[in-house]
């Protein structure tokens, strides 16, 4: 390429101009998403207790359960509530992945007192359809009812690398309880670790 | 004692009502040669993107959405709709910014305004449709690389008008609405017998499973677009004789 080069000055207003008008579509951009995101940010936020709550009261049989948060290890559990109805405490509901075909497995898992399971339901799931998906079943899934740690399960013909997966989830929520009232159980104060 | 106005704001109040009906003619010619619109155009640019270049079956755009969603009827006529929602509005305010993006620099611009519009989507559905933002899923984010998206805004926002770059947003969101829905209606009704969740071949039909996976999802577009091809060269061979 023959010429000269142009001066700096001319380069710098070249690219000045740029770097003014992409920097000027994205702040308005950045704008509307935070005003569309400020409106609708609690609404999202409260269908998804919503969702929670629902899933929790799903595997946690009983009228007017009241569930507190408990403290928990965040490396192993998304979510620990315990459960009180009338006083009594029912048992625990835990929130906790588990790796399966596709991807990470959401499971609650409901635990009663005496570390049996009362409930799983899968709140999220990337599996094969038609296949990992038989899993998402409530027949299935209630046979897990009365279990309790270490005791083996069925796993669902053609779909075995998700049934252990739910498996190791639901033997991790016990384990999760477990530890929770090694530590002191409901006597530690909210707080403490 | 009173203040004396100063001679600048006399001026400004002589010459200000004929300053803003000049501006406002202006604006109003402005929008005018924007937004002023032949029916014949239009009718053209409908026709291309409903049948003519319909993004699926012609252009062959926005695969990846295409089979993931169409699984079933409503997850289709919905990412279709969102989609058609998204390009409508990107192809507007591309169309309105095309004097001022320069051609260095117009992929970024053009990738940051449909991000924009998809996010707003994303969280308009989260809020006020949960349901339908968790069945469709991760594929309401990636409208964002969805070619046709970013195809139009290249090839048809950038060079023309608002009202004209509007419209054709909108003919091919509802060309990509039609095509999705007819995907979905077939491997809706072979893979699990129902349309729109409703049962309709009965508890006798065995559902085929192939044909709500990718692959047999590939198998009935293929099909879909042989028989989309087919119309067309008979519709020329008659156009011919």
């Amino acid at each position: 390429m023959s010429g000269k080069k142009p001066p700096l000055r001319d380069s710098l207003r070249f690219y000045g101009k740029l770097v003014l008008i992409l920097f000027g579509i994205t702040a308005v951009s950045a704008l509307l998403m935070a005003l569309v995101n400020g409106l609708t940010q609690d609404r999202i936020a409260s269908l998804a207790e919503d969702r929670r709550q629902a899933a929790m009261s799903a595997v946690m049989p009983g009228e007017n359960v009241i569930f507190s948060q408990v403290p928990f290890d965040p490396g192993t559990v998304l979510d620990m509530q315990v459960a009180y109805e009338g006083g009594i405490l029912r048992g625990y509901c835990v929130q906790l992945t588990a790796d399966g075909f596709g991807g990470p497995i959401t499971l609650m898992v409901g635990v009663d007192g005496g570390s049996k399971v009362t409930g799983v339901k899968i709140l999220d799931h990337n599996e094969t359809a038609g296949v990992g998906t038989r899993v998402d079943n409530s027949a299935y899934l209630s046979a897990y009812r009365g279990r309790s740690a270490g005791s083996g399960a069925d796993a669902v013909s053609g779909a075995t690398v998700t049934s252990r997966a739910v498996e190791r989830g639901v033997d991790a929520a016990l384990e999760a309880v477990a530890r929770f009232e090694r530590e002191g159980g409901m006597s530690v104060e909210e707080g403490e670790v | 004692m009173k203040k004396e106005k100063s001679k600048g704001w006399l001026e400004f109040r002589q010459n200000a009502p004929a300053m803003m009906k000049s501006g406002v003619r202006r604006a109003g010619g402005w929008l005018g040669r924007s937004f002023g619109m032949e029916p014949g155009k239009v009718a053209q640019i409908f026709k291309n993107g409903l049948v003519l270049q319909n993004p699926t079956l012609v252009l062959l755009l926005g695969m990846c959405s295409t089979l993931a969603v169409t699984t079933s009827l409503k997850n289709a006529v919905c990412m279709g709709l969102s989609t058609t929602a998204v390009l409508l509005c990107s192809n507007l305010v591309i169309s309105l910014l095309r004097h001022w993006i320069p051609k260095q620099i117009r992929i970024a611009c053009y990738v940051v305004v449909v991000a924009s519009f998809v996010t707003i989507v994303d969280l308009l559905l989260q809020a006020y449709l949960p349901a339908l933002s968790e069945s469709l899923g991760i594929f309401i984010p990636l409208i964002v690389v969805n070619c046709i998206i970013l195809a139009r805004a290249e090839a048809f926002a950038s060079k023309h008008t608002p009202g004209y770059a509007a419209m054709d947003g909108l003919a091919m969101g509802l060309g990509f609405t039609a095509s999705l829905s007819i995907l979905g209606v077939v491997r809706e009704l072979l893979g699990s017998g129902t349309l729109w969740g409703v049962s309709v071949l009965g508890e006798g039909f065995q559902p085929m499973l192939l044909v709500v996976a990718p692959c047999g999802g590939f198998i009935v577009l293929g099909c879909v677009i042989a028989a989309a091809q087919w119309a067309r060269s008979l519709a020329e061979r008659r156009g011919k004789t």
